[in-house]
């Protein structure tokens, strides 16, 4: 087979794609295979990356359909040179050590690693439990990188949102300070301040416990979200003296 | 199929698939290779059927096992990388079988003909 003249990524990889043909089939056919699929990309390039990508579905869907039907009529080839001996041709050898098929190795390291599971079964415990929690680990760990690092937030626009906030050694932005962060910066958009809290409602029915956020004017309509229940802020609840809202 | 072709006669090869025909269609003009029979198909049937590497190669080891083709490596010309690719011709017994399946073809079309199912071609 002229194995040598390929040395690029894809034309490799399609050759491991071909390992699943039957040995006998590969070893015929393999090389003007690659060949034929180095020459189908190498047309496709002209359509781009789409037509690259379209050749490789192709390919890819053609070797599993024709390596299972390939691999079926060797299998039916053994089965009848091994039954039909007396009439033996020479298009179709009996079955010989040599020709060992992927598959069958592959089934028999299998039940080897099965066998050997069930004669020790302390060492099997432990592997499991050893892979058992450093699945769980990673699990745990991704969900927290998902949820606070790769997830957007659930707003319009989240990527333009950003949180400022003061550390050590001052405290809490007072609201002075932020009225002049606020008017003060050229960076920001808008602006506006929150604080966040937690207190219990009561009243006729079971006690609550509620995450409470204090939130300024521009708050809503930065984060473009609408109130759940009632409304969001409108100019007349701003300054001093504005009646409270239900 | 039958196994021993040297003595069927080309009927038992009746019917083919028509992939297969095509390729022995395609190798009666001349020797070619896996991609060029591929192309010469394409631009045969419109681009309706574009074959890929594992479905030319399982039906051309069909049609080998057959010897209803035959095959060689040699390049073609000193130009190009074309080195050592395999070429397949059309056997003896292969020129014998599609034309078979041809007139096989040709009998049914003449008979959808006498039922009107399609107008008759007419004579050129």
């Amino acid at each position: 087979m002229s194995d040598v003249r390929y040395t690029s990524v894809a034309d490799r990889a399609y050759r491991l794609l071909l390992r699943l043909y039957p040995r006998e089939f590969r070893e015929r056919f393999g090389g003007d295979m690659t060949d034929f699929f180095h020459d189908r990309r190498l047309a496709a390039r002209q359509h781009g990356a789409l037509g690259v990508a379209r050749v490789w579905a192709s390919a890819v869907a053609d070797v599993a359909r024709v390596s299972v039907l390939e691999r079926a009529d060797t299998t039916v080839r053994r089965l009848r040179a091994l039954g039909d001996s007396r009439h033996h041709t020479t298009d179709h050898p009996p079955f010989d050590a040599r020709d060992e098929d992927m598959m069958a190795t592959f089934m028999a390291d299998i039940r080897y690693a099965l066998r050997g599971m069930v004669t020790k079964p302390a060492f099997s415990g432990v592997v499991l439990a050893t892979l058992a929690l450093g699945i769980g680990a990673n699990v745990a760990i991704f969900s927290v990188v998902n949820g606070v690092l790769l997830r957007p937030l659930p707003y319009p626009n989240a990527d333009r949102v950003v949180q400022i906030e003061h550390v050590e050694p001052y405290g809490l932005v007072s609201e002075g300070e932020f009225v002049d962060y606020r008017d003060g910066t050229k960076r920001f958009g808008r602006m506006a301040a929150f604080s966040q809290t937690s207190g219990t409602l009561t009243g006729e029915r079971e006690p609550e416990r509620l995450t409470i956020a204090q939130v300024s004017d521009g708050f809503f309509s930065i984060l473009q979200v609408p109130a759940e229940v009632g409304r969001t802020f409108v100019p007349d609840d701003m300054g001093f003296r504005a009646a409270p809202r239900s | 199929m039958p196994k021993t072709p040297q003595t069927s006669p080309p009927e038992d090869f009746l019917p083919l698939k028509p992939v297969e025909f095509l390729i022995l269609m395609t190798v009666a003009a001349g020797e070619r290779h896996g991609y060029g029979i591929m192309l010469d198909i394409a631009e045969r049937t419109g681009g309706s059927v574009r074959l890929e590497a594992g479905g030319l190669y399982r039906s051309i080891r069909r049609l080998l096992a057959d010897k209803l083709l035959t095959e060689s490596m040699r390049r073609p010309a000193a130009d190009l990388d074309d080195e050592r690719r395999r070429y397949y011709a059309l056997s003896p017994l292969g020129k014998r079988v599609v034309a078979a399946e041809a007139l096989r073809l040709r009998a049914l079309v003449r008979e959808a003909e006498a039922c009107r199912i399609i107008d008759p071609e007419p004579a050129r």
